[in-house]
């Protein structure tokens, strides 16, 4: 008797517990349900999408043909009701999808802004999360001249990069005292601001939005920010984080136990039975909710294998990220921010270039580095933070983690370093 | 969509296969088709321009039509700025059959013999004509530097703006080569006379044969559209080295060389082309005809040099850094890299075609080699094709000995040069640029990177993938000239080495997450792989 399986959101998380069900159970039946968009596709592509350096097929990470060939189906449609009892899904277009297994992977959406004037009819207000999102950005970006980003992370960023390529005059208000605090130091935030303002982005650090006004078509206008400066725009970027997507659980026939997500086991399993979740709308028994590519991706193949197999706890490694703001590469590794008290920085910046490189560590113990305009490799540093490699031998052998482009490394012997405390950001969640 | 200067549109509707893109793939297969049947060029390049024009006339009015009508169903943009873009194509279909024509003003066979001095220009052109494109190249000029001082400050767009006037300038270098008496020296220098007079000829000797101005329009397009990779490449080391090499290598070996042997009465060689790429290096009469040196630097290149340095550096070494074809697809070809076909139908077809090839390359070899061994050669005269123009003038006295095998071979040579030199390298390679991407020849038909990629696949080189970084957006496998599904591998933490892969080190340039690197190192050095970390590796295939 071969198990039906049912994925809800086709997202990294979802698609790759899709494979590794099948790479487990031959038999099965395995059916994603998505109803953003008909094949998986690469959310982090979105920017160059929007930026035509890619056309959207080119987005999806797997040849359309591979779902056919590994039995996958999918489903285009949302999922309105969920019967754990009957085990059974109901779709918006009145069908019954029931299931043995079902995995939530519905992953998270833009966290909506609440200011006078914002409301959900709002023309030229736009997030950047989905493939609806971008239609919406391609749709306004013709008839926009300036365009005011709200936000101050890596979407942030990445908006007012398309705009910005698009010929449209931006003003990034970043709400924090520097550009994305959460991951740099001051002093790093304010390169990542050099970069954008030498791409010709007006970045406000320490303001946010007060009020929108729109036209007579219901269109946004102007800005007005909590300096009390009115800037007239076009079009208004929300991108002020994302937030699991579980609004529609609420109100199903049995809602699993949910928190700021959907609350799942060591084993990313649900309050019911025979329901899995993972990817950004999954709440870890610590109460994480993990919002970043990597950890969808991770955790969407563990519950895959533990929906299909012997089950296996959730365990991540050492954290790495990493990113290009605009053409100032970054990578992170391990710990920059939630650290203990008496943890200090070990701060190199280039005399000249958009370079630096900075540790954070307590005493002798190398917590995380952090770095801007080279590459890192950073399962070298990950492996070096696990086994505890005393600072001054991390100095020393910062060289063998390199991972620049032949001819162009980074010349480490022109970086001085010096002492930093760790800075808090003040009012910063 | 986008909100874009003019020039930004018709770039856009050229490198996303728009219309103006048809039209320049058809352009550029006219030229070379034009180019290598000798006997009726210039007839064939005329029509062919007049064709070109009203092909270009037509798709640009369906265009003007095609946008206007989908402008004014979306309503997103005015039919206005649509009927421009329709216009801007019109003027670029104008410009490009005028070019056209021109080349084909350009190539008429002179009366000469591809070796020697001509006493006159080959071509002359009327006050008009020079006019129109001497201004066109001094307004071409006065543009290009205007931009170039608008974005006075920023490097990188300073040297891809000055691309437009290197353009102007080559443009009326040529147009005065060609069309006026400017570098003529007035009388063709004696026979052995190496004096400044004859030097003086140099641009006139240079440019009495096809194969010369092709030579001379090569090198501009390396040189014009290395100057733009540069600007656009400027942060990344190893494009700007690569590419500083690759319009070093065109400029010397590639052209000035063969042509200041050819001053010096030498043969017209090209150094850096090896068997089996340039056949004809073993072909007998070639080596019995060429002077020693030549011949073992051949031999010694083909059989020692590109094999060594092929284990220890991939075939990049020679196809993205020495390459005249890799030259020009990595130059000017650069806006059409994208265009490569990436599915796995494409790539069946690739390993299909280009072993194939390098059999019959082996094959005609070997068949030229044995006619050499067993009979006279007379009948060896299909070499029109390699620009010589008459290389077959060995010949062995002596009774016709085995005449299936002579006949044989002739007809190999003769074919392997008309189909696989002429229109695969030529006309496809090139001319399918705008269509199907720049490495059409390399990826599917060059016998040398058929050679060179069995090699690469048991030597040092290799492209890392730095484990569980890679989020999958594609940009790798989009801007992959070869086609290669770089990101097949890169979200499977698989590091890996294909056979195609000519190292050109793009698929790491466009990586936002920095997940790829080139490197080289034995295939035991590898470090473990992924197997150990927190991720499970989908492997689909591959």
């Amino acid at each position: 008797m071969s198990r039906a399986y049912v994925v809800v959101g086709n997202g990294v998380a979802g698609a790759s517990a899709a494979l590794a069900i099948r790479s487990r159970d031959a038999g099965g039946a395995v059916t994603l349900v998505s109803d953003e968009g008909d094949y998986f596709f690469s959310r982090t592509a979105l920017m160059y999408a929007f930026m035509n350096r890619l056309p959207r097929r080119a987005m999806e990470p797997y040849e359309r043909h591979t779902w056919r060939e590994k039995g996958i189906g999918l489903v285009r449609a949302r999922v309105t009701d969920l019967d754990a009892r009957a085990r059974r899904l109901t779709l918006d277009d009145g069908r019954a999808l029931p299931y043995d297994r079902l995995l939530i992977a519905t992953g998270s959406r833009a966290r909506r802004l609440a200011a006078p004037g914002i409301t959900d009819e709002l023309a030229g207000l736009v997030h950047f999360v989905t493939l609806q999102d971008l239609d919406a950005c391609e749709r306004y970006t013709p008839t926009t001249r300036r365009a005011v980003v709200v936000g101050g992370g890596l979407i942030g960023i990445e908006l007012v990069e398309c705009l910005r390529f698009h010929g449209v005059a931006v003003t990034f208000l970043v709400r924090e005292p520097w550009y994305w605090p959460a991951a740099l130091s001051r002093e790093e935030g304010e390169m990542a601001a050099r970069e954008m303002r030498r791409h010709g982005v007006d970045v406000r650090e320490g303001a946010a939005l007060a009020s929108v006004a729109r036209d007579a078509a219901g269109r946004v206008s102007a800005v007005t920010t909590t300096a009390g400066e009115t800037i007239a725009c076009e079009l208004l970027g929300v991108c002020i984080g994302v937030e699991a997507q579980v609004e529609w659980l609420r109100g199903v026939a049995t809602p699993p136990a949910l928190g700021r997500g959907v609350k799942v086991d060591a084993t990313l399993r649900t309050s019911l039975d025979d329901v899995w979740a993972a990817g950004d709308c999954a709440e870890l028994p610590d109460g994480r909710v993990e919002s970043i590519w990597y950890s969808a991706k991770r955790q969407g193949a563990l519950a895959g294998e533990n929906m299909s197999g012997r089950p296996r706890g959730y365990a991540p490694p050492v954290f790495f990220n990493s990113a290009k703001l605009f053409e100032l590469e970054y990578t992170t590794v391990g710990a920059l921010d939630e650290v203990a008290d008496g943890a200090e920085s070990l701060y190199a910046p280039h005399p000249t270039r958009a370079l630096s490189w900075r540790i954070v560590h307590a005493g002798d113990k190398v917590l995380g580095f952090n770095a801007l305009g080279s590459r890192w490799d950073h399962t070298v540093l990950s492996r070096w933070i696990e086994e505890e490699r005393p600072l001054a031998w991390v100095r020393e052998n910062l060289a063998r983690a390199q991972f620049d482009v032949e001819f162009g490394r980074a010349p480490l012997g022109e970086m001085r370093a010096r002492s930093l405390p760790i800075e808090r950001r003040s009012g910063a969640k | 969509m986008k909100r874009a200067g003019a020039l930004q549109a018709v770039a856009d509707d050229l490198t996303s296969r728009g219309p103006s893109a048809w039209l320049l793939s058809a352009v550029l297969l006219g030229f070379y088709l034009g180019l290598y049947l000798p006997m009726e060029t210039a007839r064939l390049l005329t029509t062919l321009g007049h064709g070109v024009w009203l092909l270009g006339a037509a798709i640009a009015a369906v265009t003007v039509a095609v946008h206007a009508a989908f402008a004014r169903r979306d309503g997103t943009l005015s039919a206005r700025a649509e009927a421009g873009l329709g216009a801007r194509v019109f003027a670029l279909a104008m410009a490009t059959a005028g070019l056209s024509a021109w080349f084909a003003r350009a190539l008429e066979p002179a009366a000469h013999d591809g070796r020697h001095l001509l006493p006159s220009p080959g071509v002359t052109w009327s006050t008009p004509t020079l006019a129109a494109l001497l201004g066109g190249a001094l307004a071409l000029g006065v543009f290009g530097m205007a931009r170039v001082w608008r974005v006075r400050g920023d490097r990188g767009a300073m040297l891809r703006e000055a691309t437009w006037a290197l353009v102007a300038a080559q443009l009326a270098g040529i147009t005065l080569a060609y069309g006026t008496h400017v570098f003529d020296p007035g009388r063709a220098p004696a026979a052995g006379d190496h004096s400044l007079r004859a030097f003086g000829a140099l641009l006139y000797l240079a440019l009495d044969s096809k194969w010369t101005l092709y030579g001379l329009l090569y090198t501009c397009a390396v040189s014009a559209g290395g100057l733009f990779v540069l600007g656009r490449y400027l942060h990344n080391p190893y494009q700007v080295v690569r590419t500083l090499v690759v319009i070093g290598v065109q400029a010397s070996f590639g052209f000035s060389v063969p042509v200041l042997l050819r001053l010096f009465a030498q043969p017209e060689y090209y150094l850096s082309y090896f068997w089996p790429l340039k056949i004809d290096a073993f072909y007998p009469d070639n080596i019995l005809r060429d002077p020693a040196p030549f011949v073992l630097w051949s031999f010694l290149g083909s059989l020692l040099l590109v094999p060594v340095l092929g284990v220890f550096f991939g075939k990049r070494w020679y196809c993205s850094w020495v390459c005249g074809c890799g030259g020009l697809a990595n130059t000017a070809g650069e806006p059409f890299r994208h265009l490569s076909q990436k599915g796995e139908a494409a790539w069946r077809f690739e390993q299909a075609s280009i072993y194939t090839v390098l059999g019959l390359a082996v094959l005609t070899t070997v068949l030229v080699g044995l006619s050499a061994l067993v009979g006279p050669h007379s009948a060896l005269n299909g070499a029109w094709w390699s620009g010589a123009g008459d290389v077959s003038q060995w010949r062995v006295d002596g009774a016709l000995r085995s005449g299936a095998i002579v006949t044989a071979a002739s007809r190999a040579r003769h074919y392997y040069g008309l189909i696989v030199v002429a229109v695969l390298s030529g006309a496809i390679g090139v001319g399918l640029y705008p269509l199907g991407g720049t490495r059409q020849w390399c990826r599917n038909f060059c016998p040398m990177a058929a050679l060179l990629g069995i090699i690469q696949k048991v030597g040092r080189y290799r492209i890392r993938v730095k484990e569980d970084m890679c989020i999958s957006c594609g940009m790798c496998t989009e801007y992959c000239e070869m086609g290669i599904d770089v990101r097949a591998y890169a979200q499977a933490n698989e590091t890996f080495v294909r056979a195609s892969c000519v190292g050109c080190g793009m698929c790491a340039e466009v990586c936002p997450r920095g997940v790829l690197s080139l490197e080289q190192r034995w295939p035991g050095a590898a470090k473990k792989t992924a197997a150990a970390s927190g991720l499970v590796q989908l492997r689909l295939r591959r």
